[in-house]
């Protein structure tokens, strides 16, 4: 044939194979007057439609008996020879069976050692999800046959993509499939061949694995080479580069089982043996899933797939482990163990718990994440900030694993094992220090009031014997706030001002400073000794807080208790008090809503702002933020918490002003018996958040004994004292009450004295306007 | 010891047309291939020497791998190793035929046909249709041997002779159609 020819034919060939094949012959006559060469190309055009729809392959029909068995159909042949489905009489039992029988082509003797080998392997194995071997024996012609178990089902894949199974049902199947593998393990037994044609679904759902004619006993050292070349797509690397293949090999073709169930695909794709072999030589990194899955089955998958096999699951039992973690929303142990990774999994594995686990793990980000980590590093001690890292990881890591002996199922049983294991994970004292006042925070973050102090005392012993003066003024500054919010003001002041002294000192955090002059601060304003001294030192607090940059969280704390403080302070016109509000409760909220989680604390800014909305007579606003702040504050502390039922003191005021005074009575005496409870034996004047608001709602709703009687109760505990406005607010109430049951000699008294302090803090405000109302009628009336 | 320049100078003046080179490649290759398939099966019965890839692919890190290979001697010595293979199951075919007559399966030449049942001594007559092939039309030769002897995918076989993959599919149509009708005439 000569090249002219040779490009004829395959021109003629490519045209005439566009046309349709009954008009293909008359296409050619019309182009070809070459007979011989237009017959070559129909001849060739047939051949080609043979090539794409070859005849069903001609097995050669067995004979239709193998020992005492009858052949009913063939259901497979492979690489050694074809499996048939075959029933014995049994008892007068059908019983069905699937029959080996080695291909003639495998005859020789090393093909008869590996079927004397399955058998063998076969026979020792019993397990539920391992096809079990009945019988064994040799044929009338001397041919050498296997009896198993026959299993009616699907290929694992198959199996799952028709049921349209969900991503853990694939994922509990897999771990029978685990179950299985593991068991072979366990008996010496690798199977070097696992892929989804070789585990059967049964209608039943369960998994049988199947063709052992691979597999490899494993000599004691558990190593041994195979020569037996499995189907690449599934075999490991070292399996490709023919090296020492061991139990590894099967957690890698599990590897890509699991991928190909989750992805529908190999990690290999389509490619050629060729290619997988020569990525296999490579050491390429192992395959990922795409950022559709968590993050968790990512890594179980690049770890069943890692290409050298010390890199990989240590055992299938290792990789099942894993997954059952997964499913069980348990940190998975394939993850490099960051103290976040720790805490997401924490909370998920308690999220049916009650609502007050959400906010504890989450206070516990803020400060262990925002006041140890960020800020740590923003101070320069990112060493400290690993160390505290690290010890968490630990903590969290003993508390899923039921270390303690019992379920860790509270914050206090996780912090009670954080101060139990302290001493035996921190290497120094210096450390030690360190985390227990992490573990301090926590607790007093927490709302766990009662058992921060002693934590916090710990740990300033330690850091004072330790010599580590940041962690001393971090837990004077904490003990400050405690001992105050436990009633014990002389102590709290005391502390602050040791703190606020020693917050000069060389080797002090800015954090740490701020905290200490905040909680001085704080200290004072809230116990009405030095309002305007506190005010100050809490801007001094803001100021180093911004110089220093400190993490959003701990700027957004720090302003929103100087909005807070403004509010209360009487250096200021009121003009000039409600613009610093204003903008100090704006800028911290900002700062709290810039934060990629919610935090608690919102509610003092909050507050802050609602007191600016109801000077500028915005009520509804004020009821709507403050319902907000409530539902989140509850939810997030718990309805019992100091700030939850401030915040809820503050909405039932909201709900009077706009007429609501039945719901806020509702609310307010629910959260009357909490505050009782909250604040026995310990700061009884903070009840007046919820008194003040609920008197004035029996007020508004006609029911003014009661409004007397819960005003007196308020006034007993704040005392007379003309600045303070929850005196004026009692003596208005008490008089106002008065007022209803036409006792107006002995409400002018009260009416006038609240009309007093009023109109020197607040004259424009609501109230003062309508007590001077209120005072004039009385008078009128007592004329 | 083999000289890893050769074997890429050699490569390359194949490619470039020189029948003699593919017989220098031959003669240098086959000393390593035997030492290969010897460590591969450890004294086993080699009853996988067909298994080809493997034997390839271990070939290439032994000999060209640490050359920091341009992408052109990667697909020269595929091409090679194609034709390698060729012979390696030629020679076996050929064994194999004196041993036993009338066994096996004729050569099948299915759409995804992988690997070629190298026992058969239907082999012997494919490897004759596929020299008369090579000889009308090398680069169908070419592609035929890197789909059939070493499984390559059509993309990939696309990628080693720098054609399009619409090229090769095209090119494989006609060509497989050829060799069918010249092995199972009507």
């Amino acid at each position: 044939m000569t090249t002219d020819q040779w490009d004829r034919l395959q021109e003629l060939f490519h045209l005439a194979e566009e046309a349709a094949p009954a008009d293909r012959e008359q296409f050619l006559a019309a182009h070809c007057p070459d007979q011989g060469l237009r017959d070559q190309v129909l001849s060739m055009l047939r051949a080609s439609d043979r090539i794409a729809h070859p005849p069903a392959s001609k097995t050669p029909e067995p004979a239709r008996h193998i020992g005492p068995y009858t052949l009913i159909r063939c259901i497979g042949s492979g690489g050694m020879g074809t499996v048939y489905l075959v029933e014995r009489d049994v008892a007068g039992l059908r019983q069905r069976a699937a029959l080996k029988v080695l291909a003639p082509h495998a005859a020789g003797p090393s093909f008869m050692d590996r079927f004397h080998r399955e058998q063998h392997i076969l026979a020792s194995l019993d397990h539920p999800h391992i096809t079990r071997m009945l019988d064994a024996g040799v044929g009338e012609n001397g041919q050498q046959y296997l009896v198993m178990e026959f299993v009616d089902g699907k290929p694992l894949d198959v199996y799952c993509a028709e049921n349209r199974l969900t991503v853990d049902q694939r994922l509990r199947l897999f771990l029978e499939v685990c179950a299985a593998v593991d068991y072979a393990h366990r008996s010496l037994i690798v199977h070097l061949d696992l892929k989804p044609s070789n585990i059967l679904v049964t209608q039943e759902g369960s998994p049988k694995l199947l063709d052992f004619g691979t597999s490899k006993l494993l000599s004691l050292d558990g190593r041994f080479t195979s020569t037996y070349s499995a189907t690449p797509s599934y075999a490991s690397p070292e399996h490709l580069r023919n090296e020492a293949v061991t139990t590894a090999c099967d957690v890698y073709s599990l590897g890509v089982i699991l991928y190909e169930l989750l992805t529908g695909r190999r990690p290999a794709g389509d490619s050629s043996i060729a290619t997988i072999i020569e990525n296999a030589l490579e050491d390429k990194p192992a395959p990922r899933l795409d950022a559709t899955f968590p993050s968790d089955l990512s890594t179980i998958v690049q770890k069943a797939l890692a290409n050298q096999p010390q890199a990989r699951y240590s055992s299938v039992s290792a990789l099942a482990g894993d997954v059952d973690r997964y499913l069980h929303q348990q940190p998975i142990l394939a993850r490099p163990q960051t103290t976040l990774y720790w805490l997401g999994k924490f909370v998920r594995r308690h999220r049916r718990g009650v609502a007050v686990w959400a906010l504890l793990m989450l206070l516990l980000v803020a400060s262990i994440v925002y006041a140890f980590a960020a800020q740590r590093r923003a101070a320069g001690e990112s060493a400290r900030a690993a160390r505290t890292q690290t010890f968490m990881s630990q903590l969290f890591r003993l508390a899923n694993s039921n270390y303690a002996g019992k379920q860790v199922s509270s914050l206090n049983d996780f912090l009670a094992l954080g101060l139990k294991m302290a001493p035996l994970l921190a290497p120094d004292r210096r450390q030690l220090s360190e985390i227990e006042e992490s573990l301090a925070v926590s607790t007093h973050d927490s709302g766990n009031l009662k058992d921060s102090i002693p934590a916090f005392e710990r740990a300033l012993a330690d850091a004072r014997a330790a010599g580590d003066i940041n962690t001393e003024v971090e837990s004077l500054a904490y003990l400050t706030a405690l001992y105050f919010d436990n009633g014990d003001a002389a102590r709290a002041t005391s502390l602050g001002r040791e703190a606020v002294s020693k917050s000069g000192q060389p080797g002090v955090s800015p954090r740490s400073k701020a905290e200490a002059l905040h909680q001085l601060g704080y200290t004072l304003v809230l116990s009405h000794q030095a309002a305007a001294d506190g005010i100050h030192l809490l801007e001094q607090a803001n100021a180093i807080a911004d110089k220093a940059n400190l993490p959003a969280f701990d700027r957004a704390y720090l302003e929103g208790t100087l909005a807070w403080a403004y509010t209360t302070s009487a250096a200021l016109s009121e003009k000039d008090r409600n613009a610093a509000t204003e903008k100090a409760a704006r800028e911290s909220i900002a700062l709290y809503q810039s934060l990629p989680i919610k935090v608690c604390q919102v509610a003092l800014p909050a507050i802050a702002l609602a007191r600016i909305y109801r000077a500028q007579r915005r009520v509804n606003d004020a009821e709507q933020l403050l319902r907000q702040t409530y539902e989140q504050t509850s939810v997030c502390l718990g309805a019992g918490y100091d700030l939850s039922l401030s915040v809820l003191g503050q909405w039932g005021y909201a709900l009077v002003w706009t007429n609501h005074a039945p719901e806020a009575i509702d609310k307010l005496e629910a959260g009357l018996q909490l505050a009782r409870k909250t604040y026995a034996g310990r700061n009884a004047v903070y009840l007046t958040d919820i008194l003040g608001p609920l008197a004035l709602a029996y007020e508004h709703a006609g029911q003014p004994k009661r409004a007397e009687a819960l005003a007196r109760e308020m006034l007993a505990l704040v005392g007379e004292d003309p600045n303070r406005s929850e005196t004026a607010e009692a003596r208005r109430t008490i008089g106002l009450a008065l007022v209803a049951q036409h006792r107006y000699a002995e409400a002018l008294p009260y009416l006038a004295a609240s009309y007093d302090s009023y109109s020197r803090h607040a004259p424009n405000s609501l109230f003062a306007v309508g007590l001077k109302q209120a005072l004039d009628d009385t008078r009128r009336q007592l004329q | 010891m083999t000289n890893d320049g050769d074997i890429t100078l050699l490569l390359r003046q194949w490619e470039g047309g020189d029948p003699n080179a593919l017989e220098g490649l031959f003669a240098l290759v086959y000393p390593q291939l035997k030492q290969i398939a010897r460590s591969l099966f450890r004294g086993e019965k080699p009853e996988n020497i067909l298994q080809p890839t493997v034997l390839v692919n271990e070939l290439y890190l032994r000999l060209l791998r640490n050359q920091n290979l341009k992408i052109e001697d990667r697909s020269h010595f595929y091409s090679f190793a194609a034709r390698l293979m060729r012979r390696v199951l030629l020679d076996q075919a050929r064994q194999e035929s004196r041993l036993k007559r009338n066994g096996g399966l004729p050569v099948q030449l299915t759409e995804d046909l992988a690997s070629v049942d190298g026992s058969s001594p239907e082999m012997i007559d494919l490897d004759r249709v596929l020299t008369e092939l090579d000889q009308l039309d090398s680069r169908k030769c070419r592609m035929l041997e890197l789909r059939y002897f070493l499984g390559f995918t059509a993309d990939e076989t696309a990628e080693l002779l720098a054609v399009s993959k619409a090229t090769v599919d095209r090119d494989l149509k006609f060509a497989r159609s050829w060799l069918y009708n010249k092995l199972h005439p009507a």
